[in-house]
């Protein structure tokens, strides 16, 4: 999408050792590096503000998440 | 949470299952020190809380049988050891207390009666006080057939003050599990909280470990990494204003 070239990715603020998921659903799971889309999480905004997960556009985590 | 008897309770040692050996809990108390700090100018006593400290003492069943309470605790280890007490059941949610102690003692009695009973004690040593509280975050000791996550615990709502948990391992088949504690704001999308340093291998062992900041309403216990029947248990103590060392 033209303006939003900066991906989401899954950051560790709570220093999980390598090899451990740092987010997950019940048919996903992220690590620590990974490309993650606001819809993919209900719960996108409060992840972002609790530093598991950085980049991407401020406009981009008020996107209305897709459930499931 | 309801007023309740002392029934159906388990205890365990460091990684030993030693709830059908002990019969009494004779005296868990947690406490802080006394400083008086009372000024000329008043009529009254003035009081401060000082050092905090802690002791358990228990009284068991002579049971020499492999994963029994002779094994758990004939070796008075120099090193702690992690002891919980769930006395408030074994349902998940249910609250409990546990401690890295110092085992002080091994006692034995051989009654006229032909009973044999022994007894241990176990007091503070790692520099916080011993017998924190906490909830269950599994249904007391639990088995994960492989990696799996255990169903969630709602704490009704989050805290910023951090928190510790508490594992006790017991036993795998084979291979090697990774205990991990994981929080939520939705029961739907779940964030790693912590993950216990140890892993479990041929050696039972208990983890007190701790985690600063904001804990989400629910969580719950997620086994990873290949393996196979490991049997554990894990509790969760929310961090609270007052606490000796805060968490935030």
């Amino acid at each position: 999408m033209p303006g939003k070239s900066k991906a989401y990715r899954v950051a560790n603020p709570r220093g999980i050792p390598a090899g451990i998921r740092i987010l997950a659903t019940d048919d996903r799971e992220w690590f620590e590096g990974d490309e993650i889309a606001p819809k993919d999480l209900t719960a996108f905004k409060e992840m972002v503000a609790q530093g598991y997960i950085v980049g991407g556009d401020a406009d981009d985590a008020e996107e209305e998440p897709v459930d499931g | 949470m309801a007023k309740k008897s002392g029934l159906g309770q388990n205890f365990y040692a460091h990684g030993f299952d030693i709830s059908g050996d002990v019969g009494a809990v004779n005296n868990l108390t947690v406490s802080r020190a006394e400083l008086l700090v009372t000024g000329l100018d008043k009529s009254a006593v003035e009081r401060l809380a000082g050092m905090g400290d802690g002791t358990i003492d228990f009284t068991a069943f002579f049971n020499d049988a492999a994963g029994q309470e002779h094994l758990a605790l004939r070796g008075m280890p120099s090193t702690s050891a992690m002891w919980t007490w769930l006395m408030g059941g074994l349902v998940a949610g249910d609250a409990g207390m546990s401690g890295t102690v110092q085992q002080m003692n091994y006692a034995s009695t051989r009654g006229r009666d032909g009973s044999m009973e022994m007894g241990a004690t176990g007091s503070a040593r790692d520099g916080y006080p011993p017998f924190e509280d906490h909830v269950s975050l599994t249904a007391g000791k639990i088995t994960h057939a492989s990696a799996a996550s255990s169903a969630s615990v709602d704490n009704a709502a989050a805290t910023t003050l951090g928190g510790i948990g508490f594992l006790q391992f017991f036993s795998r088949a084979s291979g090697t599990p990774t205990f991990v504690i994981e929080h939520s704001t939705d029961n739907a999308v779940w964030a790693t909280l912590l993950t216990f340093t140890n892993t479990g291998g041929a050696t039972p062992f208990g983890e007190r470990k701790t985690v600063t900041g904001t804990v989400n309403r629910y969580l719950r216990v997620t086994t990873t990494g290949v393996f196979t029947t490991g049997v554990f248990w894990v509790g969760f103590r929310r961090g609270i204003a007052g606490d000796i060392t805060s968490l935030a």
